[in-house]
């Protein structure tokens, strides 16, 4: 097993660096001075020139990677362009919203999206299965800042029962917190439950027809226990993936609910920082991204080990 | 089922449709203005004129109240709050609570001494004298006197973001007494009022000596109305009055300029008084959204943007014979543009140049090109281009841009110019201002006013333009004489030169110039943005008890 890790562990490294590289090749192919955005069109080509000095943007691109990755590895992520403040400050400030409006939005799509796809699954051609499928779809179709606009103009402007926008740290009031957050956090969370639903419910259908679940049932086993211990077990597997791959929503963010619901997150600062070339923040923000989804797809790894005996098996 | 899943979608259709729709009728209960008429601040007239009628509205309000918070829609963070590094709209948003210029523009874009009792100039001595007023001290009881001036030009020229654009001439810097700075410049710059009317917001040296240039942007002290008390990054910045305030304490306790990204969360806000005041620029459909809600709409005197028809004069091809710019200029009905894209005039106009009628820039003498298809056919016959030709019109992204942009392409068709459309990403768009193929569709900021942008960018080297415009020998020698003479010589010669510019030679065509909108709620009183956009009379600002 600790064989097994160290390949892991090896493998996130290598994949981290090629997300550096690439993102940093893209994001410098992109046309656009940064140096000519930041001072506008009435500045100097002498002040232009200083600013291109002092951010390395007169150096040959190669050059700046390394100046730049090397840095990453001591924890310096560079100062921005635009703000000309340390990345890792601006990360500090956007990263805890991200994550207080994303992971409770996880994990309330994570177990509400597992239960629906269950219940789905096992009342298939019911009532409660099309009304599932039905908001699934509308779930996985609708985009996120039509459902946020609705949701405004329903709870904020008509019933005044929740703010329009506004976000309020979970350390400030957690009260608040809440009042402020419900929205976004529903709104980002019902699309990561359709998604989830969907495919638990696909993964347990293909299961409750295997042939070991029938001889559960022949040998009288409650219903409960066929469903939880036996099927659900092995339809996990798909779904840890699913919500695997949904764990960037929580440190990358979600543009649009962060758009429509104000909230300054990862995800609108690497919008603004784009549009600005703002190649440092640019750079911050994807690695930080990148690091933390390689980390939890690595711990995803070894979570199926501990779901699935066969996996386990293999790493030995 | 498939009735209740039709039924389901109707519904949820129909919610979003309302959502998206503005909701027209709605009214906030206390406006009590008429939607169909010029209640409130709104201005039909242009915008100089109609000042008063704003005036008027708001004596009827009563007497001002003191008390409440004012709330600023910005749509980012802004990059910097360091006064010498101010430059984007955000920041620009938030810097005229706190800090001050040392001049201010007037209603027809002069500048005017402010912070100063007099700005005197001297061209045959290459002087500047300022003295500055009594009893004006900064945010942290420091005096802005000589002394202040001083530090603030001689930190603008090493420092400043525009140093090389404002301060280029400065020489040096001379305090006479405790009033009186002298300014030494090593060539005539008769422009360097404008720079100074823009871009030099005075600063608190002590605060920036002791807390730093990085610890000043988190706490910046001005001689303004409203000081800093928080900058929460991503959220909004937090002011508190300044009872010392040297125009007599604010009757508000505090500005937010709070973080609304788009114009239809800005919009929201409004509606529910989360926001007081949005500004908007060419967005005729929210404006009257907006107006016929009962909110108060007020146009900046000073216009925000000439968008202008800038033609590649030099490069080979049709555009080098000035009939063939002249046949574009009689093709395009830009007063009807305006009509249709600009609430009939309300939000933006035609003129002949980058300033309107009134402005102490305006030349009487430049009549541009009036809509005439005939006329227009006949010099493109005259010129050779009879059957047409093919042109390229870029412009930066955006709406107003590409409707203007699609509907010249549509005149242009009529007399047989086929025209391909290039829109441009906002990013991208600074690659093109030096050089263009055929035309470039450019939104020039007049908030400096017309004669600085023609004295900044109409010379040979001037970074927009530098390879497209013809430069001739008549307005580039009136324009380098006008810089370095007299106000007198410099307001004839600028003058001369625009009309060069946009009539003799169609270098360049002004389709419209939009005013900023500020869009306040009917509870708040006084001017916001009357004169120029995000600037207002701070301690006159007045809002309603909740």
């Amino acid at each position: 097993m600790g064989r097994y890790i160290l390949k892991r562990l090896g493998i996130s490294v290598i994949v981290i660096l090629l997300v550096s590289v690439i993102s940093f090749t893209l994001v410098h192919m992109l046309p656009g001075d940064p140096a000519v955005l930041a001072l506008g069109s009435e500045a100097s080509e002498q002040d232009v020139e200083a600013f291109r000095e002092k951010y390395y943007l007169n150096r040959p691109v190669v050059e700046q990677y390394f100046i730049w990755i090397t840095d990453a590895f001591r924890g310096n992520l560079g100062d921005s362009i635009t703000y000309s403040r340390p990345v890792t400050t601006c990360l500090a400030e956007r990263l805890p919203r991200t994550i207080s409006i994303g992971l409770p939005a996880l994990i309330l799509s994570s177990i509400f999206g597992i239960l629906c796809g269950i219940v789905s699954a096992i009342r298939r051609g019911k009532f409660i299965d099309n009304l599932i499928t039905f908001l699934s779809t509308i779930g996985l179709g609708a985009p996120q800042f039509w459902l946020g606009i609705v949701g405004i103009y329903i709870f904020g402007m008509k019933l005044g029962m929740l703010p329009l926008s506004g976000y309020v740290a979970p350390s400030e009031d957690f009260g608040q917190y809440v009042y402020y957050g419900i929205m976004p956090i529903l709104i980002l969370s019902f699309s990561l439950l359709a998604a989830v639903a969907r495919q638990t419910r696909s993964n347990m259908l293909e299961v409750i027809n295997q042939d070991y679940i029938r001889t559960a049932r022949a040998n009288g086993l409650v219903e409960t226990s066929v469903v939880y211990k036996h099927a659900l077990k092995n339809a996990l597997i798909p779904v840890i993936t699913t919500i695997g791959l949904q764990v960037r929503v929580v440190v990358g963010g979600s543009l649009m609910v962060e758009q429509v619901f104000n909230i300054a997150g990862i995800g609108t600062l690497i919008v603004s920082a784009i549009n600005g070339r703002d190649y440092m923040v640019v750079q911050g923000c994807v690695f930080v991204i990148s690091v933390f989804t390689v980390l939890v797809n690595f711990v995803i790894d070894l979570l199926y080990g501990f779901v699935d005996p066969r996996i386990r098996k293999s790493w030995r | 089922m498939k009735k209740k899943v039709a039924m389901l979608l109707t519904a949820a259709m129909c919610v979003s449709l309302a959502a998206c729709g503005g909701g027209g009728g709605d009214k906030p209960a206390d406006s009590g203005n008429d939607a169909g008429s010029a209640g409130g601040t709104e201005q039909t007239a242009p915008p100089a004129e109609s000042g008063d009628e704003g005036g008027d509205a708001q004596a009827d309000a009563g007497e001002p109240v003191s008390g409440g918070t004012f709330t600023v829609a910005i749509t980012d963070d802004p990059t910097t709050l360091q006064g010498w590094m101010v430059r984007n709209t955000n920041e620009g948003t938030v810097s005229p609570a706190i800090y001050e210029t040392l001049l201010k523009y007037d209603e027809t874009g002069k500048p005017q001494p402010y912070l100063l009792e007099s700005f005197d100039a001297d061209a045959e001595a290459l002087t500047y004298t300022l003295v500055v007023k009594d009893g004006i001290t900064f945010q942290d009881g420091t005096p802005m006197d000589a002394e202040a001036v001083k530090w603030n030009i001689d930190y603008y020229k090493e420092n400043g973001v525009l140093s090389g654009s404002y301060y280029n001439y400065v020489d040096s810097v001379e305090v006479v007494d405790e009033k009186t700075v002298v300014v030494h410049m090593s060539s005539w710059d008769a422009l360097f009022d404008y720079g100074l009317a823009r871009t030099c917001f005075m600063c608190s040296p002590t605060a920036v000596e002791e807390l730093g240039p990085d610890g000043f942007n988190e706490a910046p002290v001005g001689t303004g109305a409203f000081k800093v008390t928080k900058w929460v990054h991503g959220e909004g910045i937090y002011t508190e009055r300044y009872d010392n305030y040297w125009g007599g304490t604010p009757y508000l306790d505090g500005v937010n300029f709070m973080i609304y990204a788009s114009t239809a969360t800005q919009q929201a806000a409004l509606e529910v008084g989360d926001l007081d005041v949005m500004t908007l620029s060419g967005d005729s459909v929210t404006a009257d959204a907006l107006k016929a809600k009962g909110y108060n709409l007020t146009n900046a005197a000073i216009p925000t943007t000439g968008y202008t028809l800038c033609f590649n004069s030099i490069a080979e091809g049709p555009l080098t014979d000035v009939r063939v710019r002249q046949a574009i200029c009689y093709a395009v009905d830009a007063e009807t543009i305006c009509n249709s894209l600009l609430g009939n005039g309300v939000y933006g106009t035609s003129t002949t140049q980058w300033a309107i009628p009134g402005a102490a820039t305006y030349n009487d003498e430049v009549t541009g090109y009036g809509y005439d298809v005939e006329k227009a056919k006949a010099l493109l016959a005259e010129a050779g281009y009879a059957d047409g030709f093919e042109l390229t019109i870029n412009f930066q992204v955006g709406d107003f841009a590409k409707s203007v942009c699609q509907i010249i392409q549509a005149e242009l068709q009529e007399i047989g110019i086929t025209v391909t459309l290039n829109q441009i990403e906002v990013a991208n768009y600074a690659d093109y201002l030096g050089e263009w193929d055929g035309i470039l569709f450019h939104p020039m900021g007049l908030g400096n006013g017309q004669f600085s942008q023609v004295a900044a960018n109409m010379i040979p080297g001037a970074r927009f333009g530098g390879s497209t415009f013809l430069h001739d020998d008549v307005s580039v020698g009136l324009i380098q004489e006008a810089v370095a003479s007299d106000e007198a010589t410099m307001d004839k010669n600028l003058k001369e030169a625009v009309k060069v510019l946009f009539q003799d030679n169609v270098e360049l065509y002004a389709v419209a110039v939009t005013y900023s909108t500020s869009v306040t709620s009917p509870k708040v009183h006084g001017d916001y943005g009357a004169v120029q956009e995000h600037n207002a009379t701070w301690n006159q600002l007045w809002k309603e008890a909740e």
